[in-house]
């Protein structure tokens, strides 16, 4: 065995992220100028969630890595869960 | 396979970055393969990244704590900010994670030259997202939009003190983003040179890939500050 990378690079998978992300990049632009009242936060969160999760899946590479860094990557996502979830229970309950 | 000739014959009188990258083929001495000590360095990067997400993860909770609270003037502050240019450099910071992208790809296909290419590509843009963001800085100051103490903060109303709000955690949450920037356009200035000068021989895949890791945390925040800053409410 003469190449000891831990995975090898495919161009085309990179281009095709990339083209769907500058996709996603003009939905989510043109989308914000509709007006749908607090809809309008939700569709920004949800597209720049797909945004991320296809960085991190192939520009990031979670997907080719063992499940150890998927654990690392995807569970901080916990943490920060325990911390908005916290804050929110907090202030938006006070009377 | 080890190659130390280079198309012109006898290695030693070649320059050293035109060599192609060795195969690297035995570990450190505490590891059993190769490949565990990749993936402890890829660990590693991740657990860092971790404490970045958890570190911009308050500021994003201090962001909507506040959205929540001032929603109106979450909106109307929104509206001042120059969302072309805003459009512009997320456009700008995805295509630096391409370049980044086409880099990692390289070096693991033992490509010198188009590593190097590659690495200046996402360095280049790097810069260009910084001098936008700068601009759109000195136009908040010129449009007396910053809301430190001591300064004219033009918006009144009674939704100033949102606004303030707003003004505050922009120039907090993208300042500290950009200097991530630059912290990152230092480790990729970094590791181009040492390829360009030949001393990342052997750990090249490895480093590339996690400064790769780091770039594309920092477009990943981005990602967020742009729909957060640049898209409150309809335009």
């Amino acid at each position: 065995m003469t190449s000891h990378s831990i995975r090898h690079g495919s161009d085309r998978e990179v281009f095709v992220v990339y083209g769907a992300l500058l996709v996603l990049l003009a939905a989510t632009v043109g989308l914000a100028q509709v007006n749908f009242g607090w809809g309008n936060y939700w569709v920004a969160v949800c597209i720049a969630s797909l945004k991320s999760l296809l960085i991190l899946l192939y520009f990031m590479q979670v997907r080719r890595s063992r499940s150890l860094i998927g654990l690392f990557a995807f569970g901080t996502l916990l943490w920060l869960g325990i911390l908005f979830g916290f804050i929110f229970a907090d202030f938006t309950t006070r009377t | 396979m080890l190659r130390s000739d280079g198309p012109a014959g006898a290695g030693v009188t070649m320059e050293l970055r035109q060599q192609p990258f060795p195969v690297d083929d035995h570990p450190d001495e505490q590891y059993v393969t190769l490949t565990q000590q990749q993936e402890t360095a890829e660990l590693g990067m991740w657990l860092f990244l971790a404490t970045e997400f958890l570190f911009f993860g308050a500021f994003f909770a201090a962001y909507l704590v506040y959205r929540y609270l001032h929603s109106r003037a979450f909106e109307l502050a929104s509206e001042r900010m120059d969302l072309v240019a805003g459009t512009i450099n997320t456009g700008v910071l995805l295509t630096s994670s391409f370049t980044m992208a086409l880099a990692v790809a390289s070096v693991e296909r033992h490509e010198t030259r188009r590593v190097g290419r590659f690495l200046l590509c996402t360095i280049g843009l790097g810069i260009v997202f910084l001098g936008i963001k700068g601009m759109e800085y000195f136009h908040k100051f010129t449009e007396r939009l910053i809301p430190f103490a001591g300064w004219d903060f033009a918006p009144g109303g009674a939704t100033r003190a949102g606004e303030m709000a707003f003004f505050n955690l922009y120039f907090l949450m993208t300042g500290i983003h950009a200097v991530h920037m630059i912290i990152g356009i230092g480790l990729l200035s970094w590791i181009t040179l040492a390829i360009w000068l030949g001393h990342l021989r052997r750990r090249a895949a490895t480093v590339v890939h996690n400064v790769g890791l780091y770039w594309h945390f920092v477009d990943l925040v981005w990602v967020f500050l742009f729909p957060f800053f640049y898209l409150v409410g309809a335009h």
